[in-house]
């Protein structure tokens, strides 16, 4: 009696319990009927389209066909997209008889779409790689995601961009199994490792930046502005900016698969520990550095060194992609204090691919699609369009070269990078009117790595590579930022990694270098 | 044991016991029988059922991804089988004990303070009434709508090194400052205490509608004996609440080995030298994982996860049943 009386009770809460965790799970599903949701769009947009098409004459003998583009955006362009759009699609009619829905995700909700779309087989067309970013290159090609584009493919269909790409940077664009599926957005290929520091300090302590040539020639700096200034920062680092070290005598950029040494003509490659132990001695250095002060007490907590240099007190800071032209952007970061940029690594080429179009396995017209990509890299006219908007509504043009974007004007993606061949953009105020030759030959005089164009395919070492990753996330940031003592965290560091599986990792690696190097007729 | 009555009785209702036959088309006339008996409550509970059906047990296809190499050009079914390999690196990991260690250790120390917090806090509001009530309830429901990203920053504000809550107050009380999220042990203590903080005011509602639920009747006659107010907490309130208590601590061990995500990795921040004692399997995953996008090793983790949580729910459910038949959840 008594437990029958309660029995509705529970029943209750049970169910709220299970709705509880019904809405739990709901939450990671989220991304997939809203994709759904947009795809159930561009049906009835492209049928509207089409019927408006079939009204006036084709002008070319292609049949008439819609492109979905997606593209990964920093935040919304505006409410603007959509007059924006439309006018690309009259631009494109006439070109290639075709019209193409754009549709911006932003950064966070990119990955999480392209995965939800692939996931479902939605037929778009277009989206934006990277090798290490969004859309990651490597790993979504091995699940089968993007379509190959073979050199006839492109010869046909995407010559005139393809000329603007210099051969010796081609290969970069290949994945593991030696095939090309993207093509690249060109822009800054070169990386060069440089200090940020700030010119007041530069001119009131005299620094003469031409004798820094690593991080160890910045020490009497630090040392001067924490005894005198009191406030500043004087080397500001964090979670998502360190690596401060870079190794004179190897060819090792960050981000390349495998490192060697200059000197050595086999090129073997450099393991993880021997690399560590080459920087026992920068990791002592930054836990003194840490220690007196120089550092930000918080480097390895803060997520994000921007929140710490907007206020303006960081006197050095950490450039991975020093560009020409880049101080502008940065001054803005630092608070609106103006910033020299003081190279401390040679020049590499870094690669093409760190930007790319892809086109879709299930793409109903992937000639048509490359075909805007083609345009998208040689059509200053189109690419202008599509990141700067209309002239004269969304900015102004100032001479030949210049415009001036018009403030809160309804469309601003800021992202030239994500569309196209970066040197066909209109340079923006403030900007060298060189900044583009100059970056062209920076890119062309960087040292190409041999290792440019090598990936790891870790088919084999995935459950190492996966375990290997994450005993890497728990040690570097602490030892880079100089928090913890290297002499006792960098041996418990090694020792993990090599009871992680380092060295059938790293002999996997070594073999898919060796037939990498004897491929290229270097061994 | 309204269910196995049906089965006692078909039986005896079928002709020839052992021809299968006749005993299935006796089974079905009387699944009809109780169908055409129950059938506003079948309507009615229609809906929930559905909802179940497609939120929770059609995704429940995907758990084979556990199983498979998926690729998008072939879809989850047409992907190749790869037997156990996706469980492979969570094994091999140097670190397997140290997070499945500290994943179980939180979990049962969240349970526990939760469920005891939430039950004082629960008898305490039920001696209230009046306006003040509606207060002590928002107040205390009110973190449990706080995002942990949100948390994350409240936590940063007390543990920063410079300009923290608690560094301050120790530097006032003379004492040393702390670099709290480059240390291990603090952590043990800080987050069972932001999980409580957190969480406690739910529960602590669910226990407070079990309370209100038991009928006045049995404190009446308790006073009329001259029971005292502490008396009657732990006399009539808490027996009553018992199976409540053990339906939610049951639930509560399904998810013993699935962490607390958001609460791991926003407030300690994911700085490595805290690791030690912060380190969960979801984290872990998380880090190992983020780089290579590897969907089936996660699907993997999350069946094991959900297997051991099954096990778990089934086993306390068992010693409950063997202790006191009456309060097992099944």
């Amino acid at each position: 009696m008594r437990k029958g009386k309660r029995i509705p009770q529970y029943m209750l809460l049970l169910s709220l319990a299970a709705l509880a965790a019904c809405s739990n799970n709901n939450n990671g599903n989220t991304a997939s009927p809203s994709a759904s949701a947009s795809d159930s769009a561009s049906p009835s947009a492209s049928a509207s389209a089409s019927a408006s098409a079939s009204a006036e004459a084709t002008p070319a003998e292609l049949p008439e066909v819609n492109l979905t583009f997606i593209y990964p955006v920093a935040a919304n362009p505006g409410p603007d997209q959509k007059l924006v759009n439309d006018e690309i699609n009259k631009y494109l009619k006439e070109k290639i008889n075709a019209t193409v829905d754009l549709k911006p995700l932003t950064f966070d909700e990119y990955e999480p779409k392209l995965n939800a779309m692939l996931a479902a087989g939605e037929a778009f067309d277009i989206a934006w790689s990277s090798k290490g970013w969004l859309g990651n290159y490597q790993p979504y090609i091995d699940k089968g995601a993007y379509l190959e584009l073979p050199d006839d493919m492109i010869a046909k269909y995407a010559p005139d961009a393809r000329a603007n790409i210099p051969d010796k940077f081609w290969p970069d664009m290949k994945a593991a199994d030696g095939k090309v599926y993207g093509f690249p957005i060109y822009q800054i290929a070169a990386k060069q490792k440089s200090l940020i520091i700030q010119k007041r300090f530069v001119d009131k302590y005299n620094l003469d930046v031409s004798t820094i040539h690593s991080y160890k020639d910045i020490e009497p700096f630090l040392k001067t502005l924490k005894d005198n200034e009191k406030g500043i920062v004087p080397l500001g680092l964090a979670q998502n900016s360190n690596g401060l070290f870079v190794d004179p005598n190897a060819v090792a950029p960050d981000g390349a698969a495998v490192g060697y040494k200059k000197d050595d003509a086999s090129y073997a490659m450099i393991g993880k520990i021997d690399t560590l132990e080459a920087k026992k001695d920068f990791y002592a250095t930054m836990h003194n550095w840490y220690q007196a002060g120089y550092i930000n007490k918080d480097a390895p907590v803060l997520q994000n060194i921007n929140d710490l240099k907007g206020k303006g007190n960081v006197a050095v800071s950490l450039e991975f992609t020093s560009k020409p032209g880049g101080e502008i952007g940065e001054k803005a970061i630092n608070g609106g204090n103006d910033v020299v940029y003081v190279p401390i690594s040679d020049s590499y080429f870094t690669g093409i691919a760190s930007a790319m179009h892809v086109i879709n396995k299930n793409s109903k017209n992937p000639e048509r699609a490359l075909m805007l990509i083609n345009l998208l890299n040689t059509d200053k006219y189109l690419y202008n369009l599509i990141c700067n908007g209309i002239e004269g509504k969304h900015y102004t043009k100032t001479d030949d070269k210049f415009i001036a974007p018009i403030d809160g004007s309804g469309y601003a993606p800021n992202g030239d990078w994500v569309f196209g061949n970066q040197f066909n953009a209109f340079l923006k105020p403030g900007m060298d009117p060189d900044t583009w030759e100059k970056t062209i030959k920076l890119n062309d005089s960087a040292v190409v790595p041999v290792s440019n164009g090598f990936s790891i395919n870790e088919e084999k070492i995935k459950a190492e590579g996966a375990n290997l990753n994450a005993v890497g996330n728990e040690y570097s940031t602490a030892l880079e930022t100089g928090a913890v003592d290297p002499a006792k965290m960098l041996p418990e560091f090694e020792n993990k990694l090599k009871a992680s599986g380092l060295e059938k990792y790293e002999a996997e690696v070594a073999t898919q270098w060796d037939a990498f190097l004897k491929g290229k007729g270097m061994r | 044991m309204a269910k196995t009555q049906p089965v006692k009785l078909s039986a005896a209702d079928s002709p020839v016991p052992g021809d299968p036959q006749a005993r299935r088309t006796s089974w079905i006339r009387n699944e009809i029988r109780l169908f055409r008996k129950n059938r506003e409550l079948l309507i009615l509970a229609l809906p929930g059922i559905l909802f179940k059906l497609v939120i929770a047990y059609l995704p429940m296809i995907g758990l084979i991804l556990a199983f498979k190499n998926f690729r998008y050009d072939r879809g989850i079914f047409g992907s190749e089988w790869v037997g156990f390999r996706n469980f492979e690196f969570l094994f091999k990991a140097e670190d397997a004990y140290r997070i499945i260690r500290n994943t179980l250790l939180y979990n049962f120390a969240y349970i526990i303070t939760g469920t005891i917090a939430a039950l004082l806090l629960a008898l305490l509001l039920n001696e209230l009434s009046g306006r003040l009530m509606k207060i002590y309830q928002t107040v205390l429901f009110l973190p449990f709508f706080l995002s942990m990203v949100l948390v994350g920053y409240i936590g940063n504000a007390f543990l920063d090194f410079e300009n923290g809550f608690a560094n301050k107050v120790l530097a006032f009380l003379g004492l040393p400052e702390h670099n709290w999220y480059l240390e291990t042990a603090p952590w043990i203590y800080i987050l069972p205490l932001i999980a409580l903080w957190k969480g406690v005011g739910f529960s602590t509602l669910v226990y407070y509608a079990g309370m209100t639920g038991i009928s006045t009747e049995y404190y009446e006659a308790a006073k009329l004996d001259g029971a005292t107010r502490i008396q009657m907490m732990t006399r009539i309130t808490l027996p009553l609440l018992k199976p409540l208590v053990i339906i939610l601590f049951i639930l509560g061990l399904g998810n013993i080995f699935r962490g607390d995500f958001g609460l791991h990795y926003f407030i300690p921040n994911n700085v490595g030298p805290n690791f030690p004692t912060t380190d969960i399997i979801d984290t872990y995953v998380y880090r190992a994982l983020t780089k290579l996008g590897d969907i089936n090793s996660a699907a993997a983790v999350g069946f094991l996860q959900s297997f051991v949580g099954l096990i778990t729910v089934v086993s306390a459910n068992y010693i409950v049943r063997r202790i006191d038949r009456d309060n097992a959840l099944f």
